[in-house]
């Protein structure tokens, strides 16, 4: 008798997921992995300890500053939301074609350079190329963010986070308008409403509104501490319409 | 969160995913390995949103796609001549039939298109719920839920085209 057609693919799915991965490979993967990690930590002590130095010795200046010119630093520093218009005209126009070229020469060098252990991969991260790309986030984005939220945007990719989706598409996207919203209980923490407009090479323009989530550090104020998305605030769907751009054209042209 | 219990009880599962887009155990293990560093980094962002399986799904994604991209073999599925299937079921013991309805789903697979082969790889093999497949490849449920169904019919149509030619070989097993 014949097997149901969508029972014999359930179970020919369920064996796929079955993927084989020995123990050795898995415990190598955790011992390089968990190296990678003690490295990063002692990369982090370090500076701390400088840091204080730093901070000890630039308290006095800073203050003797702010004594002698309070109107002169407050006319140079950012509002919040000159900071966060800041960071939306760099998140929401686009593609930079920069960081494409510098993370595709990252990633070449990747590709064309084997590493055989951790040693050999960590010599890569000196290399021009990987310090080039990161050094350009904390060029375009660092004096907007705390340094922890810098290092987790970049590994979590909420940062140029459509770019790709712009260059694979051949579509540009233009910053339109922000109405910056503060929160009335919480003055440390705004939703801006953000109007785009995406172009593609043929001169169609179509418009989407994103909201977002951004909470200014207390501890380094002027500083955002957190940049979130907002549920349902409308960025999972301007990705879809920058990949679907055909789609939607004339719908609000 | 402690990384060693995360890695433990998640990497078999980030592993698998990645396996089924790079095809190659060294790369794929690399790609887990860097999933989980890159988890690591952006741990205090991880903000319940997603469950944390979900998460390093997407995080895997992200990683596996750039990589693909940068080597210029964005080719989902793609077995070469050479690949080898490697799923505990096609062990020597393996039947005959079996190892041959698999090849044959593989092959089925890889010729549909990238977002069809994402969205079964997700939903039918990873068994993610359409809420976290919307999540992991930044969908709407609405476009996950249309894209399934178109991605089902053709799978199915090329299945039943795949079947009975001379060049049904099965793989090489390692």
């Amino acid at each position: 008798m014949q097997m149901d057609p969508s029972k014999k693919f359930d179970k020919l799915f369920k064996e796929m997921k079955d993927v084989d991965r020995s123990e050795n490979a898995k415990r190598n993967t955790w011992l390089a992995l968990k190296g990678r990690m003690e490295t990063k930590r002692r990369r982090n002590l370090i500076p701390a300890f400088i840091s204080l130095a730093i901070v000890a010795i630039a308290s006095f200046l800073i203050i003797t500053y702010i004594n002698s010119s309070e109107s002169e630093q407050a006319a140079q520093g950012l509002s919040n939301e000159e900071v966060i218009r800041a960071v939306l005209e760099r998140e929401y126009n686009g593609p930079d074609m920069e960081i494409s070229r510098l993370q595709d020469e990252w990633l070449d060098l990747q590709s064309e350079t084997e590493t055989k252990n951790q040693e050999e991969y960590d010599q890569l991260l000196e290399s021009k190329e990987h310090k080039d790309l990161m050094n350009y986030y904390p060029t375009t984005f660092g004096e907007y963010f705390t340094e922890n939220m810098l290092t987790n945007l970049i590994s979590t990719n909420m940062i140029f986070k459509y770019n790709h989706y712009l260059i694979d598409n051949k579509v540009e996207m233009h910053l339109e308008n922000v109405k910056v919203v503060q929160e009335k209980e919480h003055p440390n923490i705004y939703r801006p409403i953000i109007e785009v407009s995406l172009t593609n090479s043929q001169g169609h323009k179509i418009f989407h509104t994103v909201r977002e989530e951004f909470i200014f550090s207390t501890s380094e104020p002027g500083k955002i501490g957190s940049y979130n998305g907002v549920k349902n605030g409308g960025g999972i769907e301007l990705g879809v319409k920058i990949e679907n751009f055909n789609s939607y054209v004339g719908e609000n042209e | 969160m402690d990384m060693e219990h995360l890695y433990k009880a998640h990497s078999d599962r980030v592993y698998s995913y990645i396996y089924f887009l790079v095809r190659h155990r060294e790369c794929a293990e690399d790609l887990t390995q860097e999933t989980f560093y890159k988890a690591y980094k952006g741990l205090d962002s991880f903000n319940n949103q997603a469950t944390i399986t979900t998460w390093l799904l997407k995080i895997a994604r992200n990683v596996t796609y750039d990589h693909l991209r940068r080597k210029g073999v964005v080719k989902f599925f793609t077995f070469e001549k050479e690949h080898d299937i490697e799923t505990k079921v096609l062990s020597p013991e393996s039947s005959y039939e079996k190892k041959e309805q698999l090849t044959k789903m593989y092959n089925s697979l890889y010729k549909l298109k990238k977002d069809y082969q994402e969205v079964i790889l997700l939903r039918k093999i990873q068994e993610c719920s359409i809420q976290e497949t919307a999540y992991i490849l930044g969908w709407t449920e609405a476009k996950v839920k249309m894209k399934m169904i178109r991605a089902m019919e053709a799978l199915k149509k090329e299945f039943h085209q795949e079947g009975g030619h001379a060049n049904g070989s099965i793989k090489k097993i390692r």
